[in-house]
């Protein structure tokens, strides 16, 4: 995953990687609880959120390994993707039987919701300031 | 290619977190599942328990015009299975609850106490009824102190209708004919649980028609409240929830999306109940008051050379003329008044009240008559019971209105593809006009329509169906089929709903609102 940059990371870079790998995580694990709530309500209420929840699992242990900019960069556009997926289905809806069904705002996905914009916020400032944050092994 | 220690680690948690811990979550889910559909009630020896009837209700007070009575909703323990105790949330603390007797034209005002723990809303069902006392959904009486918002999970509308502390007054004018109504909870998103613990009573309005016919009456004219339930072990319902509390989010599991099913059949809440019957003639109120599950019903032993079921009144009182049936079909919310003769029978006959919509197991049989002694009989059934009856003429309708009843990707079930939303008027019929109502169905759904009665018309274009006869306010549309009614708007102006009586469809949004204007 990207790389090409041979600066040894800061400490407080490193703390901020270890961070947004910490925040991927509770997204999945997040994502995972709203899953087996959503699943045991309605299948499709479920199972969008499972390939969700893995590829934040995965970006976590990215993230904790020593991400490069392909990671950083892909976990801010799929962070970002789910976030305004989460505004559209709470504001708009999800197409279902000819009309927009609006799904209800809980809790958890609120928690998820917070937690996906922190990691984005997190990831924007190590982008912006490789040298700092990104390693070598990324 | 050599793979380090670290790299070996981070492709093993990689593997964790992106594999083993989605297929545990699909374990935890599949496992509440399995858990849920696993629950079955305790053994039960059927036809050993006597036929409870609800007691009448006396009023607190009456004036010449009204009769005042007070009702307190409150949970308690009932022997419903015997030897166990089940915490109910009944009408006065019992399942079912008191019924009320009343006249044509005479005023009824209930004050219902609400001692339970969640909002409540009482829907007179049958009841020709003011919108303020219908029980629309919204309308909730709060039980004391309650702190949580009264908003809809569903629609994430805030509270839209009237809110009463701890009591509210119903009125109900009785200004319809005698008909066997009963009143249930209509609590918005969460009417199937709570009914489902007992929250249902009979409502029976009298009238002169009926005094002057010589059907059975006094012990021999019988309610029959029919209903299912599962119970756990320790005697308490088992209702799916997702969220059991009544207060988080609405909804039963994928599971019993379709209405909640119980494996143990009660009539007047006791479970397969045996009734001592003389070879006499006994007029049956019969009341589906299950959540989801409907019955085709049917004598076992059939009566020799007779067919068994006489039905005499539908959900808007007595027909003009009895038909006669071989088996009766019933679907949730429907009611059915119906003379069985036993004077077929010989002495010591034991008859059983089957469910045929089930071939074997417990749901496939319902009570049991046993025939224990010979006495006279003055009743009888005529030719002609009410007067004919002044039904919507459909030529007359200038509005034809269809309503599609289906379900949706995302576990919600709608009308004409929109989810209930009680700030959205979906159909606003003038007072005093006749409308047909078109209702297409992909399932089986009971179709009931507050505030009016109506006829149906047709059936997929053809005749109505054998039990399709006199005034209905609860219509089952069967899968695939169209039904076509016919009802006029009379009585009173204001915001009513008319919803699918599978409580669990309606809980999951399968309503709509009409305005008469």
């Amino acid at each position: 995953m990207g790389g090409g940059i041979k600066t040894r990371p800061s400490v407080t870079g490193t703390r901020l990687r270890w961070a947004a790998a910490g925040l991927a995580f509770v997204a999945e694990l997040t994502h995972l609880w709203a899953f087996a709530h959503g699943f045991v309500v309605f299948p499709t209420r479920g199972l969008p959120l499972l390939p969700v929840a893995a590829v934040q699992g995965i970006l976590a242990v990215g993230l904790l390994f020593g991400a490069g900019r392909w990671t950083i960069g892909f976990g801010i556009v799929f962070n970002v993707a789910v976030a305004l997926g989460w505004a559209f289905t709470r504001s708009v809806g999800v197409p279902s039987g000819g009309v927009l069904v609006r799904m209800p705002v809980g809790p958890l996905d609120l928690v998820a919701t917070a937690t996906e914009v922190a990691l984005v916020a997190a990831l924007v400032v190590m982008l912006a300031d490789p040298k700092s944050y990104l390693s070598s092994r990324g | 290619m050599r793979i380090t220690r670290r790299g070996f680690l981070k492709l093993g948690m990689m593997a964790g977190a992106g594999i083993v811990l989605p297929v545990g979550a699909m374990g935890a889910a599949g496992a509440r599942l399995g858990a849920a559909n696993s629950v079955t009630s305790p053994k039960v020896q059927p036809f050993v328990v006597p036929l409870p009837v609800p007691p009448v209700l006396d009023p607190v007070r009456t004036d010449a015009t009204t009769d005042y009575y007070e009702i307190t909703q409150r949970s308690s323990g009932q022997e419903i299975l015997p030897g166990l105790k089940t915490e109910v949330w009944g009408y006065d603390g019992i399942f079912p609850g008191p019924t009320i007797e009343t006249r044509t034209g005479r005023k009824v005002v209930i004050r219902q106490w609400n001692e339970l723990s969640v909002p409540v809303s009482t829907h007179l069902h049958g009841g020709r009824t003011p919108p303020e006392s219908d029980g629309y959904p919204t309308d909730l009486v709060l039980p004391q102190g309650y702190e949580h918002g009264a908003s809809s999970m569903h629609t994430g509308h805030g509270p839209t209708g009237e809110h009463s502390h701890m009591f509210k007054d119903y009125a109900y004018p009785n200004e319809q004919r005698g008909a066997t109504l009963w009143y249930h909870d209509h609590r918005m998103d969460f009417t199937g649980p709570q009914v489902y613990r007992g929250l249902t009573g009979l409502y029976v309005i009298r009238d002169e028609v009926e005094d002057g016919l010589p059907l059975p009456k006094g012990e021999k004219e019988v309610p029959l409240v029919v209903s299912d339930r599962t119970f756990e072990e320790d005697g308490s319902f088992f209702y799916p929830s997702i969220d059991p509390s009544l207060e988080g989010e609405p909804g039963v599991l994928v599971s019993q999306h379709n209405g909640v099913l119980g494996d143990t059949i009660l009539v007047n809440g006791a479970p397969w109940p045996i009734l001592e019957v003389s070879n006499t003639r006994y007029r049956f109120r019969v009341l589906n008051a299950s959540n989801a599950r409907d019955y085709e019903l049917e004598l076992d032993p059939p009566p020799p050379g007779i067919k068994p079921f006489v039905q005499v009144g539908s959900d808007g009182g007595l027909l003009e003329a009895p038909v006669h049936h071989d088996r009766i079909r019933i679907s949730p919310a429907e009611r059915f008044d119906v003379v069985v003769d036993f004077s077929r029978y010989s002495v010591g006959t034991r008859v059983t009240l089957k469910n045929r919509e089930e071939e074997k197991g417990p749901p496939s049989e319902v009570m049991r008559f046993e025939v224990v002694r010979r006495e006279k009989d003055e009743s009888t059934v005529p030719e002609k019971l009410a007067p004919e009856q002044d039904f919507p003429d459909p030529n007359a309708a200038e509005v034809t209105r269809r309503f599609r009843f289906s379900s949706s990707l995302m576990g919600m079930w709608s009308i004409n593809g929109k989810t209930f939303d009680p700030e959205r008027m979906d159909a606003r019929p003038f007072l005093g006009s006749t409308e047909i109502w078109e209702f297409t169905s992909s399932s089986s759904h009971p179709v009931h329509v507050h505030l009016v009665h109506f006829r149906v018309l047709s059936r997929n274009g053809g005749k109505p169906g054998p039990y399709d006869a006199g005034w209905k306010d609860t219509v089952y549309v069967t899968s695939g089929e169209t039904v076509r009614v016919a009802a006029r708007f009379s009585g009173y102006r204001g915001r009513y709903v008319f919803h699918c009586h599978n409580l669990e469809h309606e809980d999951m949004m399968m309503m709509a609102n009409f305005e008469v204007a």
